[in-house]
């Protein structure tokens, strides 16, 4: 078991210098060892005499072809591991950097040690318990790096002690492989030399262990992933967007020739069942209602590859054809790069293949107005939208059908999962890139329960906006992992969801939660007293030139503090009692 | 509560949602606002409201002219104003309000720009008026004040085809021009909707 004290001591230089001593060696032994063979019998000798020298010639170009294979296969591998442990060290240097950053530190038995100052209570965190959470989560993730680093270069160790074994066995050569010349057979120990990269984390990795996993390959090693396996990459929480993205894009034509294939399978057992002479109406129902979800998921990524190809750039961070109904994750902008992130996540009847189109919209319109706040008001962060639609959210066909319904909080719970992932993801890949992160969630109508039920966990998130809310699935402001003073939210006057919930089903209302600061959907601010800007309606909260959409766009670019609040209307007087004379 | 009651309650819970979402509680954009279910008789209709527009290339060339106007007479009126491109030319589907149109519609975001430095309070009227003067004849004729407290202004300008032009001033100053939906050059030019074609 290799320690971290030694990892961070690891050099490649050294191997890579072996290379090249190796390489000389090998083009000396070709040289001289196929004249072996040719000199082995000279014309004109024959006899006893002449027959063992012959054999053994042979037998010392028998041993030069197995040195040449050895030599290959060593050359390969020091290639190889030096490769490797340039991208070990990456992920060591990330780990370090990310410590001293918050003062931390990693001692020789990978140990991580807080020697920050206790925390400061402050007016938004008076108990500091907030700032404590703040330093529980980065010693969680630098555990999590320095477990990666470690599980990396344990695979890179073991890998090079099993191609030295081979090597000192003598064992390299492939049995029954046609060794007619020896820069063959030096060739055949090539493929044999090359080392396996390190497999990703096992399944129910955190985001932050996927993150130090990346930190740990090569340029090589990621581009080789990349190409032979972008279903490993795309869907990935805590790796860089841009990876992500061009992993999902790789992945849309065989996704697609792959729910081809069921549509047929599907299409060719009911023309056998109609076919029958019985007729089983309750089996057509049924692959008619599958033939129907899988044109939906083709339709999907029909939609999918329409909004990626719109002018300006867009990440294509989620792709998931399984379940039910496919889904994707669409940000305008680039979630690496940009300061200002926001990711909404949109409610009931929502599909990727009828309503992506109208969101990216939606995300576009507000990626454009807060980065134009942004400039305006001095920050000038880039700014990313990102419009997630990576649950499956309840539909019409549900609206009765138990936990599939939209008066259940099971599928948010699902969902909110998945966001929760997502959201720590865009965390911990900002923290690989040392890039700042302002993270807004903003959560609408059913999405705003998930994205409350995403929020009563620990994320990066820094703003949250719930609209049209129904629920949240919490009883009071401290459930939700949302800086104080952080949290609002919007209900504009025509929109009765957010008064739906009769029960409370979905915990206290939003509305009347304290601690959650609503915005106005409004009149803006005008100077002769018109109302202008106001939205009225459950689905038009990012209207363009709202009130709404404005108070939105300012806090996605950092600047909450620019909401216009929403005032209550004055109370009308009591009416005055009857005077009686 | 008892159960009965309890799970009654859910299912009309349920039911008012449905009808709120349709549409039948309110004044929504569209017949469903979070999925746009083509219906082709408003998609044919959509398009040929379109297809009296300008194409979105040519509408694009259009508006970088003014903003390129816009910005110019700013910089005589205010000759501080230094101006600099922040963000790329983005494009978008039009939307939840023009469903089943495909591919055949964009709305596009123009570059936004910025100039560092605010225009004082004193001012702010005399820079509308600026941006005004070369606005209208592009046709942005309604003008919304939509910001107006110190050192914090914002006007934004519509044309009649809701493209949007912003303009505002805080610690800096930045414009901003979006377009309303327009038809692509491709589907302009075939003349009829792709569903149909």
């Amino acid at each position: 078991m290799v320690a971290w004290g030694e990892v961070i001591r690891w050099s490649p230089e050294p191997l890579a210098e072996l290379v090249g001593v190796l390489n000389n060696r090998y083009n000396q032994l070709i040289g001289c060892a196929d004249e072996l063979r040719g000199t082995a019998m000279p014309e004109g000798w024959s006899g006893p005499a002449a027959n063992a020298a012959a054999a053994k010639a042979n037998q010392l170009a028998d041993d030069a072809e197995e040195l040449a294979a050895e030599g290959a296969m060593l050359r390969r591998a020091a290639g190889d591991v030096s490769d490797a442990i340039t991208g070990v060290l990456h992920g060591v240097t990330e780990a370090q950097s990310l410590a001293a950053a918050h003062e931390f530190r990693i001692d020789d038995d990978g140990s991580v040690i807080d020697h920050g100052p206790a925390p400061v209570c402050t007016e938004s965190d008076p108990d500091g318990s907030q700032a404590t959470a703040d330093r529980q989560r980065i010693a969680v993730e630098l555990q999590d790096r320095v477990k990666e680093v470690l599980r990396s270069a344990e695979d890179v160790d073991n890998d090079f002690c099993a191609v030295l074994d081979r090597i000192l066995s003598s064992h390299v050569l492939v049995p029954g492989s046609d060794g007619t010349d020896l820069a063959a057979v030096g060739n055949s120990g090539w493929p044999l030399g090359s080392l396996s990269i390190p497999a990703p984390p096992p399944t129910g990795a955190t985001p932050a262990d996927n993150a130090a996993w990346w930190a740990t390959l090569s340029p090589n090693q990621r581009t080789v992933l990349l190409h032979d396996h972008p279903e490993l990459l795309g869907n990935r929480d805590g790796l860089p967007g841009d990876t992500r993205s061009k992993a999902n894009m790789a992945r849309i034509p065989g996704e697609r020739a792959a729910i081809q294939q069921q549509i047929d399978t599907a299409n060719q057992q009911l023309a056998e069942l109609s076919n029958q002479s019985e007729l089983s109406p309750g089996a057509i129902q049924h692959i008619q209602d599958e033939i129907d979800q899988l044109e939906a998921k083709l339709g999907s990524l029909d939609s999918i590859e329409a909004t990626m190809h719109r002018p300006g750039e867009r990440q294509l961070l989620t792709l998931d054809t399984s379940g039910d109904r496919l889904k994707a994750a669409v940000a305008v902008g680039n979630v690496d790069t940009a300061k200002n992130v926001a990711v909404f996540t949109p409610g009931f009847t929502s599909t990727v293949d009828r309503s992506l189109s109208g969101y990216d919209n939606d995300m576009q319109n507000l990626q454009q107005h807060a980065q134009s706040l942004s400039d305006r008001y001095g920050d000038g962060g880039q700014v990313a939208t990102v419009t997630w639609m990576g649950y499956e959210a309840p539909q019409w066909d549900g609206v009765l059908d138990g936990d599939q319904s939209v008066a259940s909080d099971h599928l948010a719970r699902v969902g909110a999962e998945k966001l929760d992932g997502f959201l720590n993801g865009l965390g911990a890949s900002h923290d690989s890139t040392r890039q700042p992160l302002h993270l807004t969630a903003l959560g609408h109508s059913y999405g705003s329960l998930t994205t409350g039920l995403a929020l009563q966990r620990d994320t990066p998130v820094n703003d949250a906006v719930v609209f049209g809310s129904p629920g949240l699935d919490a009883d009071q402001r401290s459930d939700l992992k949302v800086p104080d003073g952080h949290l609002f939210s919007a209900m504009s006057d025509q929109d009765s969801v957010p008064k739906l919930d009769v029960l409370n089903h979905f915990g206290i209302s939003p509305y009347d939660m304290a601690g959650i600061d609503r915005v106005d959907t409004g009149n803006a601010i005008s100077v002769d007293g018109t109302p202008l800007g106001a939205t009225h309606t459950h689905s038009e909260y990012l209207q363009e030139g709202s009130t709404s959409q404005y108070n939105m766009a300012a806090i996605v670019a950092g600047r909450p503090d620019l909401r216009v609040s929403y005032m209550p209307p004055p109370a009308s007087p009591a009416p005055q009692p009857p005077v009686h004379r | 509560m008892n159960r009965l009651i309890r799970s009654t309650l859910v299912s009309l819970t349920a039911a008012s949602l449905m009808l709120e979402l349709t549409g039948c509680g309110g004044n929504d954009r569209t017949e469903s606002p979070m999925s746009t279910k083509p219906n082709q008789n408003q998609a044919a209709q959509q398009f040929n409201d379109l297809m009296q527009r300008p194409d979105i290339d040519q509408v694009t060339a259009r508006y970088e002219e003014m903003y390129i106007q816009v910005r110019s007479a700013l910089s005589v009126a205010f000759p501080d104003l230094q101006w600099r491109q922040t963000s790329q030319l983005t494009g978008a589907a039009c939307g939840f309000k023009y469903p089943g149109l495909d591919a055949d519609d964009e709305q596009r975001g123009l570059p936004n720009w910025m100039a560092p430095g605010s225009i004082t309070d004193a001012h702010w009227d005399e820079a509308v008026e600026v941006v005004q003067n070369v606005a209208r004849n592009y046709g942005f004729n309604t003008v919304v004040p939509t910001v107006n407290r110190p050192n914090d202004h914002e006007v934004v300008f519509y044309d009649t085809y809701e493209a949007e032009l912003n303009f505002g001033s805080a610690v800096n100053t930045t414009l901003l021009v979006r377009t309303g939906c327009h038809l692509t050059a491709e589907a302009k030019k075939r003349g009829t909707p792709r569903l149909t074609s």
